[in-house]
């Protein structure tokens, strides 16, 4: 008969795991990512036969926070992901817009020495779209 | 070697070196690390595509094995939760071998989320509703015997069981029994 007891008198409590898999299970959706450009840092690290510390170097970071790259583990800003891009010449994040535009800032100096931002659009097109148009978006278009 | 509780009277797990993790925490950090399963699947390759599991890049390897990580883990999260006794026998219901030639320890296997998942987590059976996990493997061969990796996980059930003789820990039916779950 299993003795319950003594197997418990044997036994230490885990303090580590239930804590880390709390929080990979409450971080999912951003791990999972971080992961996928894990795997396209190391692809291009092997690929061009580079190692950990030359990445840092290059991307001017301590190899700790390469390191924590690979793992999966960063939460990566923007500036780190431009930063990974270009060290390996990799395309790792895209940002879509809905559509594109002729759509143009201009700086325009002002006798003090702040810059005013101005936008200005010019001529405005829309694009071909393969699909229907929203009514919000029809009903701007018909604005224009 | 020291018996870490993770749902008291239900699932523990073993920590084979003073210093270091328990299996539990190392099995699900490395399931999860996406630079040691890199280098895994890379040096693996040749077992990844060997047909069983189809064409496969070691890219969608990685991915695959940390979906079916968190798959596993969710599920032992809920049991801690909840008390899930029966989705731990769930778990761990199937017959390792067809033909078990030793009664003292009869290996078994459960079934996960994927068909063919070559997740492995190793457990001994002291109960119905009572497991040692000894720890875990990505088995991408038939036997475990195949390589040092999967061989190794052998070993260490093995070490367990003597563990839990010397201690006085028998199961139900005064024998120990081993546990695959994939």
């Amino acid at each position: 008969m299993l003795d319950l007891d003594k197997l418990n008198k044997i036994s230490t409590p885990d303090t580590i795991w239930r804590k880390d898999a709390t929080y990979r299970q409450e971080n999912r959706d951003w791990l999972q990512k971080s992961a996928k450009v894990a795997l396209i840092v190391l692809r291009a690290l092997k690929d061009q036969s580079i190692n950990q510390k030359d990445l840092a170097e290059l991307m001017g970071v301590k190899p700790q926070q390469v390191n924590k790259i690979v793992k999966g583990k960063e939460n990566l800003t923007l500036e780190t992901i431009c930063k990974l891009e270009n060290a390996l010449n990799v395309k790792i994040a895209e940002i879509n817009i809905p559509f594109t535009t002729e759509f143009v800032v201009e700086s325009i100096p002002t006798k003090k020495q702040d810059i005013k931002h101005i936008s200005t659009i010019i001529p405005f097109k829309y694009p071909i779209y393969d699909f229907e148009l929203t009514e919000s978006i029809c009903d701007f278009r018909d604005a224009v | 070697m020291e018996l870490i509780t993770i749902f008291a009277d239900l699932l523990y797990s073993v920590k084979f070196n003073k210093k270091g993790d328990h299996e539990f925490v190392k099995i699900f950090n490395q399931w999860q690390d996406p630079e040691m399963l890199f280098d895994f699947f890379e040096t693996n390759k040749r077992d990844l595509n060997s047909g069983f599991f189809g064409k496969i890049t070691v890219e969608e390897a990685v991915m695959i094995t940390i979906d079916d990580a968190n798959y596993l883990e969710d599920l032992l999260l809920f049991c801690s939760k909840n008390g899930g006794k029966s989705a731990l026998d769930i778990f761990f219901k199937n017959d390792l071998y067809d033909n078990p030639k030793i009664t003292e320890l009869v290996p078994k296997k459960g079934y996960g989320k994927r068909k063919r998942s070559w997740l492995r987590l190793y457990a001994i059976e002291l109960s119905k509703e009572c497991y040692v996990v000894t720890g875990g493997a990505i088995k991408l061969t038939r036997t475990l015997q195949e390589r040092a990796h999967t061989k190794k996980e052998l070993m260490k059930i093995e070490k367990c069981i003597d563990f839990l003789k010397e201690n006085g820990i028998y199961n139900n039916k005064g024998v120990i029994e081993t546990i695959e779950i994939q």
